[in-house]
């Protein structure tokens, strides 16, 4: 199966006062089409970093992101943000939603930045994460995980071929965890996204088709 | 719908944005509702029925209060084409709190000073120690007609009342202003000149200013007043420096908080799909909002400071064109996009990494 999103040689430098600090030494990923992945890994062994220049917010250092078949090292921002917009949804670990609109003026957002027509897709998307009666609410009156399920609503409105979760239960206790991975493994069916997915908790990761290990910057095994 | 509710998330850092900006609009109004009272009096100071002002000479040395005015009158009347001088003498008087320059003419004159329908109450000057006051004045100080005001150690009565718009604010017979000033024949700070035909007033003006007198058209001497107020423009000018800066500060005061305290939001942005122009956009347009709502505001506390000032000062002018209106919109919206431009510059250029991490 083609990828739809992959990594070669990623590796990513900070620089702090003339320091410089690996975060990602090489590293080489493809995700196919549909694939649900999951990555693990301890604290600052990269992770999130990988995901962020995955999913075209970070230029990397060295090595290139290839995004439904377009590389992405040469782009300029703009061109990026085309290509982020067009393929990618994205879930952090918290606060997700912006807190001066409702559940369902954020889930909105993606679609207006992209000047697609809004219609009902955002009462859909709420109806599809259990939100429905919910989205006339602000993010503060929304549980934990409530909020989870909003920002993957959000995520994915616009229908991309991949979603990047950054440790998306990593805030929520384990009753709210299994209720917005049970969501995601449902969505995951229904529409056929790809899925990249950081978490430290072993249980979380196995819903993944694929499980992939992270230590010191590098994938140490799959 | 993102600006609106970002902005309504603090209400009372809006407001006060929003007040600010109002006052910078308001006060650039205000200030320039108050010159118009410069440009007033200069109306009205040539809006007589005449076409040519007389003064002395700025050289020549005026006694007892001015001209000599039966022996100028003769000497102006006698150049070909003028059909009759007019002397005015004018001397302060203090009226409903505040001097006013009393027109003291000669009775028969008043034709040149107003129309008939201009009289709103009572009858014009006949002579004697009488005035005839204008409504603003009459309003101001609660005169009516029939009344007694006692100025100079004399006992007036007013006469009557003329619709504001003439040239003085009181008038009083030329030879009572003598009278009561204890001087020797009859004076004449100024002439007021007519000429038979409007063709002849460049003819005119040579032989009159060839008697070693100094003659204005009306529009040179409305000139003359104007010039006189370029200080007041650099007022103005300063003003409006002063307002475009405050608004400029407290735009970039506001806008530069909003950007730092929703760093993680503006990643999130960025993460959905925002491009470093929609960022940018989205700022600008919050700051327009606060501006916008700044304009309205200013213009509800000009509406609100014309009339306090009015109504503690009613002898004062505050005329604002429209046009000023459109400037001082202007000010504010040029304060705001330069207040809110380096905000709005560093929230597109913000690393969405960086932001995600913010905390």
């Amino acid at each position: 199966m083609d990828a739809i999103l992959e990594t070669r040689g990623l590796t990513k430098v900070y620089r702090t006062d003339g320091v410089a600090t690996p975060a990602l030494r090489g590293v080489d990923l493809a995700v196919a089409g549909g694939e649900f992945v999951s990555i693990m890994g301890p604290s600052g062994c990269g992770k999130s970093t990988l995901l962020y220049l995955a999913g075209l917010l970070a230029t990397p250092t060295e090595g290139t992101v290839i995004l439904a078949g377009t590389d992405a090292g040469g782009l300029s921002d703009g061109e990026r943000t085309r290509l982020r917009r067009a393929h990618i949804g994205f879930v952090f670990q918290r606060f997700n939603l912006l807190p001066t609109l409702s559940a369902e003026e954020n889930v909105a957002l993606p679609l207006r930045l992209r000047r697609m027509a809004v219609g009902d897709a955002p009462r859909e998307m709420l109806r599809a994460v259990g939100l429905e009666e919910k989205r006339r609410r602000r993010p503060n009156q929304l549980s934990v995980g409530e909020q989870q399920r909003g920002a993957i609503a959000r995520a994915l409105v616009t229908r991309p071929a991949v979603l990047l979760a950054d440790e998306p239960t990593g805030n929520l206790d384990s009753e709210a965890s299994d209720r917005v991975m049970n969501l995601v493994s449902r969505l995951h069916a229904e529409t056929g996204q790809a899925i990249v997915l950081i978490s430290h908790n072993e249980q979380v990761a196995a819903r993944a088709d694929r499980l992939v290990r992270m230590r010191d910057g590098r994938l140490t095994s799959e | 719908m993102l600006p609106l509710a970002n902005i309504m998330a603090r209400k009372v850092r809006t407001a006060i944005s929003v007040l600010a900006v109002g006052v910078g609009v308001a006060l650039f109004l205000v200030l320039v509702g108050l010159t118009s009272m410069l440009g007033e009096i200069a109306r009205r100071t040539t809006c007589v029925r005449a076409h040519l002002m007389v003064w002395p000479a700025s050289d020549q040395v005026v006694v007892s209060g001015g001209l000599p005015a039966d022996k100028v009158e003769k000497d102006l009347e006698s150049v070909p084409g003028v059909e009759r001088a007019i002397p005015v003498l004018r001397w302060p008087l203090k009226m409903a709190g505040r001097v006013q320059n009393v027109y003291g003419i000669r009775p028969e004159d008043w034709r040149f000073f107003a129309a008939p329908d201009q009289m709103i109450d009572g009858r014009t000057l006949e002579g004697g120690w009488e005035m005839v006051v204008d409504s603003r004045l009459a309003g101001a100080g609660g005169y009516k007609v029939g009344q007694t005001v006692e100025r100079w150690g004399r006992r007036f009565t007013i006469v009557g009342i003329a619709r504001e718009g003439v040239a003085g604010r009181v008038f009083m017979p030329i030879d009572t202003v003598s009278e009561a000033l204890q001087q020797r024949g009859r004076r004449a700070s100024f002439f007021y000149v007519r000429v038979t035909d409007p063709a002849q007033v460049a003819a005119a003006r040579e032989a009159i200013g060839e008697r070693g007198l100094s003659v204005f058209t009306m529009d040179e001497f409305y000139d003359v007043l104007a010039s006189s107020f370029v200080d007041m423009d650099l007022v103005i000018g300063s003003v409006v420096f002063v307002a475009g800066f405050v608004c400029f500060l407290v735009i970039l005061l506001t806008v530069y908080t909003m950007v730092v305290e929703r760093t993680r939001e503006i990643g999130i942005l960025k993460g959905i799909g925002a491009s470093r122009l929609q960022i940018f956009g989205l700022v600008l347009a919050e700051a327009g909002l606060i501006a916008a709502g700044g304009i309205v505001v200013g213009f509800l506390l000009t509406w609100g400071g014309r009339t306090l000032v009015l109504h503690l000062q009613p002898l004062w002018t505050c005329e604002i064109p429209p046009v000023r209106f459109a400037y001082a919109a202007a000010l504010a919206a040029v304060g705001t996009f330069l207040g809110a431009l380096h905000p709005a510059m560093r929230a597109a250029k913000q690393d969405p990494v960086e932001s995600l991490r913010y905390e």
